[in-house]
């Protein structure tokens, strides 16, 4: 089957790109909380109970991501660079 | 160009992802009124002393009747007065309000906790409610996460904000006001706390004035403050704001040098901006800067409880 970024016929991929999709959203949230509350230290952004579970959150999501990208890069290397050969597509 | 529409859309879903969390983050972080079990840890006494111990009789009526002005209030236990001011501060022009106390009894000087399912009320409406004399903004703790907040003698939330200073009125009458970071919950608990506010900054220093604060929004704004003189003598002072040629508001040191120049011992800022507002009788007297906005507690001033 031809791969495509927008082939989401594999559900490991769908969970990929949700994956990092999410992981993206949350850090942006979290740089906007730890700008905001440079500026407005008394509504607590960075201290919260909420703002902890996002945090929680993001490194969970983080985590995940990383080791998919791990096992995803050395567990199987050749079959990596097979995939990227001209000749596979 | 199938391409570029799919990514048009998985842009347009990541935005709206995004929208989603951050509207969530600002629901659960502070548009969430918080619900408290009050713990009702310092009643006051059944018998407590006069505040002021004979001191200003001449503030009160003789025979326990209620003298009402247009901008006073006497009866046998309280005396209020509001003075409305203008004065000039950076060439620009200021209009405040002080309302001037007098107590016998510490339970005369109260806080109220809007009752409506979305906790926000106008200060005029709580005070008419709670039968209030004179009243102003609070400090806004329900739509907040952390701050010690103990009203009327019932601990609402034990959780210190590391960055605000905090306001103590204590059953004896006294008001201290404690830099961020130095909160010790035993000695505030030892000394029966009966308001705390968490809100500042602290606006005086060993009763003069200040120059640096704990807070992001030192500069002009409409302002709201509690003042303490003694036990028993109390201010509340709104300023109006953000009205050009009428009132631009102060800066936190102006304000810290206004409370000082009112004469206060010991000065705190509660919630000003749109929610600043002073109401007497029942009736708002400040004019909030965009007509003003609901809040969720004020502070105010009653005939003593029984």
């Amino acid at each position: 089957m031809k791969k495509s970024l927008f082939n989401f016929n594999n559900k490991r991929r769908v969970f990929r790109v949700l994956l990092s999709h999410l992981t993206a959203m949350l850090a942006l949230l979290v740089l906007i909380c730890f700008v905001i509350d440079r500026f407005n230290t008394a509504m607590a952004f960075m201290d919260s109970e909420i703002s902890k579970w996002y945090i929680a959150v993001l490194a969970v999501l983080s985590l995940t991501s990383s080791i998919l990208n791990i096992v995803a890069l050395w567990v199987n290397p050749d079959k990596k660079r097979k995939n990227r050969m001209p000749d596979n597509h | 160009m199938k391409n570029k529409s799919k990514i048009l859309l998985i842009v347009t879903a990541d935005v709206l992802v995004f929208a989603i969390i951050l509207l969530s983050f600002a629901w659960f972080h502070h548009a969430k009124p918080q619900k408290f079990d009050a713990n009702h840890a310092f009643p006051l006494p059944e018998k407590r002393e006069n505040l002021l111990r004979g001191k200003y009789e001449d503030k009160f009526t003789a025979d326990g009747s209620i003298q009402k002005t247009e901008n006073s209030y006497r009866s046998g236990n309280v005396s209020v007065e509001i003075l409305s001011r203008d004065i000039t501060v950076g060439g620009y022009p200021v209009h405040y309000y002080m309302a001037d106390i007098y107590i016998k009894d510490i339970s005369s000087l109260r806080s109220a906790v809007s009752d409506e399912p979305d906790r926000k009320e106008r200060v005029e409406a709580l005070a008419a409610k709670s039968n209030a004399i004179v009243a102003t903004s609070g400090d806004f703790f329900v739509f907040k996460k952390s701050g010690l907040e103990i009203r009327n003698g019932d601990i609402y939330r034990e959780t210190i904000n590391k960055t605000q200073d905090v306001c103590v009125i204590y059953q004896d009458g006294t008001m201290e006001t404690i830099l961020a970071g130095s909160v010790n919950l035993t000695a505030v608990y030892r000394k029966k706390p009966y308001q705390t506010f968490s809100f500042g900054p602290k606006l005086l220093n060993g009763g003069q004035p200040m120059e640096e604060f704990n807070t992001s929004v030192a500069n002009w704004n409409p302002r709201c403050a509690i003042g303490y003189y003694e036990p028993g003598h109390y201010c509340l002072v709104v300023v109006d704001g953000r009205q050009e040629g009428y009132s631009m508001g102060l800066s936190m040191k102006e304000l810290s040098k206004l409370m000082f120049d009112l004469g206060c011992k010991e000065a705190y800022n509660l919630d000003g901006g749109e929610t600043a507002m002073m109401a007497f009788d029942g009736e708002l007297i400040s004019k909030p800067s965009n007509g003003g906005r609901e809040n969720c507690d004020i502070v105010y001033i009653g005939e003593p409880l029984d």
